[in-house]
């Protein structure tokens, strides 16, 4: 190794200062930089195509047919059928988010980035900018792609289609990628709050997927005006093809979870400013 | 410069840093010393804002480190070795934190070059070593090109020659002007590199002097003195109101006066010396001893 020392001051030290559209070049850079960014945004476009035509086959009776026990159709409508794999989508997102978030923890890079940034605001709206630039347009382009390989092997078989001008379809096309999306901002602001990857997984997966559905399926009918307020069944109007009766219309659907997802950044936030490092 | 003034922070009922306040200049090295659990590195997160006091304040050149323009540019800080993901390269780390502050990539190769990991810049943290993690901190604190660089326990882990290039760079550092703090719980390291030196013990200041007076404060001016004469020496002495221990070996420990006015003495009183010895405290005795009580502290477990 080296044992030169130091050059006299360089030249770019009057140029240096802090700024928002630096913090946030500098998060960008940090998920580029980490290999797990790309196999994860890999894994989600990979999963919900590969699942949705998967579905597709199955439905169309190419895999198995239906007098063999197999699925006839599922009962199920196409635009539901070709968006099988979402749910992988949002597990996998979700997931990103907290690692993204939490992920500064774990190594105990984030005293470093906090004496770069002391304003630490800064650092977590960047990283929530930076997490949509990257899950916005791969959740796009996967719920597009699944829809568009689906429809054609529903197509091909000769099975009921439907056109990605159908306002139903566009509908829940959209929502969904805003579901992948919301939730992994969930799941970032989660992670920067709990400072652990484990936790903070465990309480997205838990907390925001598993306990809604459950709690809807479990409580009884009465509690319905309560439960649709989750923000799992909040999403329900904009990710389902079936306009539930039960559940809240779209426009107060895509409110309060957006509303969510603001809270959730909001505590994140507040810890970050009150905490130590 | 760092003012720090009065200085607090409590977790829980532990007291971790206590109402201290100190002031590091521009130009030198100072040393801030302490076992461990004495609140070092409390203190320099406090400084960096990393964590807030419960009382107290700093000031980084006369304003608060997070108003600065380009806070990097102010203090560069070494506050954990391992302080970076090992998925990342040590080139991608830097400019990371690099971008935050418009710092160029130019000067990201240059900071590796000058802790000398530009062969391993673009290969995963990861498989660093604790010296080539360290080697990487330093670079990071290095990169916004610092009036001020602050480091915590900067020679952990780093071979000999590390520990040498370090002092070497740290000198350079405070020649150019700037003002380097660094924190150690090693005496003997700080005897090598530091100017000045602030004992922090159970977050107290235990002393705030420059190296050359702690040397001579320490030290004491002790002389060993062999002797037939010594019962008679000694009478000479104390009616001096020196101080003087007689040893079970015999000898004396005179304390107080040089060697020569002890020769003198003896010479006027015809004692005859056969050995007058000056002796040189070990400074990690003299740190010890004024650490006693942190330390003791620290031993029963209840330090944070």
């Amino acid at each position: 190794m080296s044992t030169d020392v130091a050059p006299k001051v360089s030249s770019d030290q009057h140029s240096l200062k802090l700024s928002f559209a630096r913090v946030l070049k500098s998060e960008i850079l940090k998920l580029r930089t980490l290999r797990s960014t790309w196999i994860m945004l890999l894994a989600m476009l990979a999963l919900f195509v590969a699942f949705g035509a998967l579905a597709a086959l199955s439905t169309t009776g190419q895999i198995s047919d239906g007098r063999n026990g197999g699925p006839q159709n599922f009962g199920l409508d196409p635009v539901t059928t070709v968006l099988a794999g979402a749910s992988f989508a949002v597990l996998i997102m979700s997931v990103f988010g907290v690692l993204s978030g939490a992920r500064e923890y774990g190594s105990g890079m984030i005293r470093a980035t906090l004496a770069f940034v002391p304003r630490r605001l800064y650092v977590l709206s960047a990283k929530t900018i930076a997490l949509m630039i990257f899950v916005i347009p791969v959740a796009l382009i996967a719920a597009f792609g699944a829809f568009v390989l689906g429809m054609a092997v529903l197509s091909a078989a000769g099975s009921e289609t439907v056109a990605l001008s159908d306002p139903d379809a566009q509908r829940v096309l959209f929502g969904t990628a805003m579901n992948i999306t919301g939730l992994s901002i969930i799941g970032l602001a989660l992670g920067m709050a709990m400072r652990s990857m484990p936790g903070a997984i465990a309480t997205v997966i838990g907390g925001v997927l598993i306990a809604p559905a459950l709690l809807t399926a479990l409580l009884p009918e009465s509690w319905r005006p309560v439960l649709k307020f989750l923000p799992s069944n909040a999403a329900a109007p904009f990710t389902e093809v079936q306009v539930r009766a039960d559940m809240l219309a779209l426009v107060p659907g895509i409110i309060v979870f957006v509303a969510w997802v603001i809270l959730s950044l909001v505590i994140a936030g507040f810890l970050l400013v009150r905490r130590d490092a | 410069m760092i003012e720090v003034r009065n200085l607090t922070k409590r977790y829980g009922k532990v007291t971790a840093v206590d109402d201290v306040t100190f002031t590091v200049h521009p130009g030198f090295v100072t040393g801030f010393l302490g076992p461990n659990g004495a609140g070092k590195s409390t203190t320099m997160r406090m400084i960096l804002g990393l964590d807030k006091p419960d009382g107290g304040s700093v000031l980084v050149n006369g304003a608060a480190y997070r108003s600065a323009r380009a806070p990097v540019a102010e203090i560069g800080a070494l506050l954990e070795a391992k302080g970076f993901d090992k998925a990342r390269s040590a080139r991608n780390h830097l400019l990371t934190l690099a971008t935050t502050t418009g710092i160029s990539a130019k000067r990201v190769d240059e900071v590796l070059t000058l802790v000398g990991l530009s062969e391993v810049a673009r290969s995963k943290a990861g498989g660093f070593s604790l010296g080539m993690g360290q080697r990487l901190g330093i670079a990071v604190a290095l990169l916004g090109d610092p009036r001020m660089v602050m480091l915590d326990e900067p020679v952990n882990g780093l071979d000999p020659d590390g520990v040498l290039w370090i002092r070497n760079l740290l000198r350079q550092l405070a020649d150019e002007g700037r003002t380097v703090f660094l924190s150690s719980h090693l005496m003997t390291e700080m005897e090598l590199i530091a100017d000045q030196l602030i004992i922090i013990g159970r977050g107290k200041i235990l002393a705030d002097t420059t190296m050359r007076e702690f040397i001579a404060a320490s030290s004491a001016n002790r002389v060993r003195v062999a002797t037939p004469g010594a019962a008679e020496l000694r009478l000479r002495l104390e009616s001096r109101s020196i101080d003087c221990e007689l040893l079970d070996t015999g000898a004396l420990i005179v304390s107080g006066v040089s060697a020569a006015d002890i020769g003198q003495e003896a010479f006027a009183a015809g004692i005859v010396l056969h050995e007058l010895t000056p002796l040189a405290a070990s400074l990690e005795e003299a740190f010890m001893e004024l650490t006693r009580d942190s330390v003791q502290f620290h031993t029963d477990g209840a330090a944070a």
